[in-house]
């Protein structure tokens, strides 16, 4: 039914996987930068992200995107190769180019789009980067060192072995062997050893010719460890370890030992466990080191064919089937029934009913595999916000810190893309008004550093994310006298609303409690957007704050959308079912525990006051009274965002996991109904849409709060 | 013409080939078999004649349960469940204001695909699958006006009957679903 993916979407969405693994990069560089020493793999992992775009690019046609990619793959070269200096300046432009990459991908293919979305700006930024031609005074640092090891080394080895020297590092020369058909694993094995010391600089076939089915292989360390460290940390058959002599001792503060002060090679600062015997390059042996690098490309290659990328509609449709299977499982059950019934069976029951158990297990477990596969981690859209953190912070002048928790948290694909925008909303709330300027914090005693909490975890079945900042908070005077002001609400309503009623007006279209609209926060759409777009998702919104401490957010939502969880029940002699993640209970109440303020029903429940509606009556069902007994009327309660209304019903049919349809173009929007379901035995059923029927019980279209019951909740 | 499905079912199964039309019958099989005609599945609701190009129609099914949408048009029957896929099922005689359907034992469901989207018509009974030649359409035509005028794609003769081709972008038109009075609610994300 779906048309093939268009080249245009396959490039989009690895263009896009590629930009974000380039992100991740950029993060965790910024990250080390600061504390002055990063891993030079990050920035390997960078420059080859953009290499593959430019190449991407050009695949597709998408000029424009790989000449900024070339452009920024040659300042990449320049980082990694150490002619150019990794300072906050160069890493703005690199996230910014992130930006930039993302909104030429917005609008590709669009030509009235290209001409809106210029990378020209960036380029000049880029252009003004390149590397000035300071690096000669560290050409002599390395005088120490064996010509015959700098004579091999690339330009990038070269770089790197001085950047050890100058972090003060011992170097050391790692001797392996290796059997020639396990080479890559061995390989990788000893890396990984070695890489928990320090860096591995460079590998070099060595000099000492083993036999024929062996390889043996020099690494060039360089590490802050002893050598006895080194080496019984890579105890293992064929591998010995020896120091370098010439290196720059560990003796000085990291960063301070200045090339000059490097102890000459005939003044050995520490004694020489071995006398290094470098190898001197022979022709033959080149082979060795192609082979360690066909060992690291099919590594990779490996990797990369672990992934597969599905279209989501695909993953529908096995959704879907399992969906019937469901079904057909159902059926079966009935007719097991019918043959329990049928005299001289009860052999042919019991096996049906033993197979019919076991396909029950394999059905679920096939469901839970199915729905695993659309789990993503938050740490997609958590990215992301530690980016906006980053710019946002930089240009408000706000020092903020943001700590991630729970990045690992899994939830539907489809929750995870729809959760990037009120997230991003939220964290621009906190640096906007949340967070003090520097001077401010210092003035209340606080730490200069405003931080942000962003922590992700799964309860039960939900998955809660919380946004905690350490700001102003907010105080609940200040946003009443706001809404009183701003219309929102009356002076006298105001009067009688409990504090966290008050907190909740927030989520009204058009309140904003600054006044001063900034670009990033804008006005008017604000937390409004929020509430509907995590009420879009079942979720529920909460808020708690305190003036002087700071805010709260967390959102709960269901962890899958898919397939949900729904209460079947009844009212008219029609069937519907109610998501149950937006159901918190059932309870039963008698007609006499209805009482009404200002024509609305409202029940007690637990000293709370709701607001109830009949279901029949909005969808103008008839329904027969005389069946019904008073004394016995169901409400459902349920919940949504901030706001808990009960529903009444005439009968409550029990639980059932079921998979949600579309009702297709002309009967979407049917307000109160979010699509239909397959009940066994062929029944379809519609899904109520919680949202849009406590919006209309609280009598507004999309207002939170409902200012014709002041009374009710009272928190 | 046949009466029973089978006949109409081989005739789907030859969709796409030129097929011998009435005209052809007349002039005997000597004539080239035109290959510009349009297949029409036709049918009736209340005493009208109606058709529907062969290509816009999926399957034809007997009635089957349909589950109400409260808030919807008058007619709009409800969701009908097609082998999996949820579909609206929609009276064409209450729709083109001819009464309701009377659901005898001739009744069909027309499963027409419209802009990607299925839909089931109720009709009154299916009388068989003809092939129209351009020359006997008469496209757009004047006489009738208002919004039954709107329904009409073109008129076409057969068998001294006047068959009314229908448009279905207006009979299918989502804007006239909902019940009169109701907004239709903000898209969903994207997925029903």
């Amino acid at each position: 039914m779906s048309d093939p993916p268009k080249p245009s979407a396959e490039f989009l969405s690895e263009a896009q996987e590629v930009i974000e693994a380039f992100s991740r990069n950029l993060l965790q560089l910024d990250a080390q930068q600061r504390t002055g020493d990063y891993d030079p793999d990050l920035l390997n992992a960078a420059f080859r992200a953009i290499h593959s775009l430019k190449g991407l690019a050009g695949l597709f046609g998408a000029t424009r995107i790989s000449a900024l990619a070339h452009a920024l793959e040659s300042t990449l070269d320049s980082l990694r190769l150490g002619r150019l200096p990794l300072s906050q300046p160069a890493l703005d432009v690199l996230f910014e180019a992130v930006e930039v990459f993302q909104n030429m991908l917005a609008v590709f293919g669009s030509d009235d789009g290209e001409a809106t979305v210029s990378p020209d700006p960036l380029m000049a930024r880029i252009a003004a980067l390149s590397p000035d031609s300071a690096e000669d005074e560290g050409a002599n640092d390395l005088i120490g060192l064996d010509p015959s090891i700098l004579g091999v080394l690339t330009e990038y080895e070269e770089h790197r072995l001085r950047e050890n020297v100058r972090l003060g590092r011992r170097l050391y020369r790692v001797h392996a062997a290796f059997d020639l058909l396990a080479i890559d694993v061995g390989i990788e094995s000893l890396k990984g050893k070695l890489k928990e010391f320090g860096e591995v600089i460079t590998y070099l076939p060595s000099a000492d010719s083993g036999s024929d089915d062996r390889i043996e292989l020099d690494i060039l360390l360089g590490s802050d460890a002893t050598l006895d460290a080194i080496a019984a940390g890579v105890a293992e058959d064929g591998v010995r370890v020896f120091a370098l002599e010439g290196a720059a001792p560990a003796t000085e503060a990291p960063g301070a030992s200045r090339p000059s002060q490097s102890p000459r090679p005939s003044h050995p600062s520490h004694p020489v466990v071995h006398e290094p015997r470098m190898p001197t390059p022979v022709p033959t042996e080149d082979e060795a080191l192609d082979l360690v690098d066909a060992g690291a490309a099919a590594m990779s290659l490996r990797s990369i064919s672990q992934t597969v990328r599905v279209d989501l509609e695909r993953l529908d449709v096995l959704m879907n089937l399992v969906g019937e299977l469901a079904l057909v499982q159902a059926n079966l059950t009935g007719t097991l029934e019918s043959v329990r019934a049928l005299r001289g069976a009860a052999d042919v029951s019991r096996e049906l009913q033993t197979h019919l158990r076991t396909m029950d297990r394999k059905l679920s477990l096939l469901q839970q595999s199915i729905l695993d596969v659309r789990m993503v981690p938050l740490g997609q859209v958590f990215d992301k916000l530690a980016r906006v953190v980053r710019k946002l912070g930089r240009e408000a002048g706000k020092d903020i810190r943001l700590n991630i928790t729970g990045a690992e948290t899994e939830l539907d694909k489809l929750i995870v893309e729809e959760l990037s925008d009120p997230l991003m909303h939220m964290i621009r709330n906190c640096i906007d008004h949340g967070i003090e300027t520097e001077t401010e914090r210092s003035g209340l005693g606080k730490s200069a550093t405003g931080h942000i909490d962003l922590r992700a975890f799964q309860k039960g079945n939900r998955v809660v994310i919380e946004v905690e900042d350490d700001g102003r908070g907010m105080d609940w005077r200040a946003i009443r006298d706001k809404a009183v002001s701003r219309g929102v609400i009356a002076e006298m309503e105001s009067r009688e609303m409990a504090r966290q009623e008050v907190i909740d007006l927030i989520f009204v279209p058009g309140f904003s409690t600054k006044d001063t609209a900034t670009e990033v926060s804008g006005r008017g759409v604000g937390m409004d957007v929020v509430k509907t777009n995590i009420a879009r998702l079942s979720g529920l919104i909460d808020v708690d704050t305190a003036p002087g401490r700071g805010s709260k957010f967390s959102i709960t939502l269901p962890v899958t959308l898919a397939i949900i969880q729904a209460l079947v029940i009844e009212t008219a002699r029609q069937t519907f079912c109610i998501p149950l993640n937006s159901v918190l209970e059932s309870i039963m109440v008698s007609a006499a525990d209805i009482e009404t303020v200002e024509g609305h029903e409202v029940v007690s429940l637990r000293g709370k006051t709701l607001p109830i509606l009949h279901l029949s009556r909005i969808f103008g069902l008839q329904t027969d009274y005389r069946y019904l007994d008073p004394a016995r009327i169901y409400v459902v309660i349920v919940g949504l965002a901030q706001h808990r209304v009960g529903i009444v019903v005439d009968e409550l049919l029990g639980q059932q996991d079921v998979v949600i349809k579309p009702l297709g173009r002309a009967l979407r929007g049917v307000p109160g109904i979010a699509g239909a379901t397959e009940l066994g035995g062929g029944r379809t059923v519609l899904l109520l849409d919680v949202s849009v029927l406590v919006e209309e019980a609280l009598g507004r279209d999309a207002g939170p709060a409902d200012p014709t019951a002041p009374e009710a909740a009272h928190a | 013409m046949p009466e029973n499905n089978e006949d109409i079912w081989d005739q789907f199964g030859q969709v796409g080939e030129p097929l011998a039309t009435e005209e052809d019958y007349e002039h005997g099989y000597a004539r080239v078999v035109r290959v510009d005609l349009q297949q029409h599945v036709v049918f009736r609701v209340g005493d009208e004649t109606y058709g529907i190009p062969i290509a816009q129609i999926g399957e034809i099914s007997k009635p089957m349960f349909t589950t109400p949408v409260p808030r919807t048009a008058d007619f709009v029957l409800g969701i009908g469940n097609v082998r999996g896929v949820v579909i609206p099922i929609v009276d064409l005689a209450t729709r083109l204001r001819l009464g309701e359907c009377a659901l005898a034992r001739e009744a069909r469901v027309l499963i027409v695909r419209h802009a990607g989207e299925q839909t089931g018509l109720l009709v009154d009974e299916v009388i068989g699958v003809m092939s129209i030649a351009p020359e006997n359409l008469e496209e757009a035509p004047g006489a009738i006006t208002g919004a039954r005028g709107d329904f009409i794609r073109a008129l076409a003769r057969w068998e001294g009957r006047i068959i009314i081709i229908l448009d279905l972008g207006t009979v299918l038109a989502p804007a006239d679903f909902l019940a009169p009075g109701v907004r239709r609610h903000a898209n969903r994300g994207g997925r029903g």
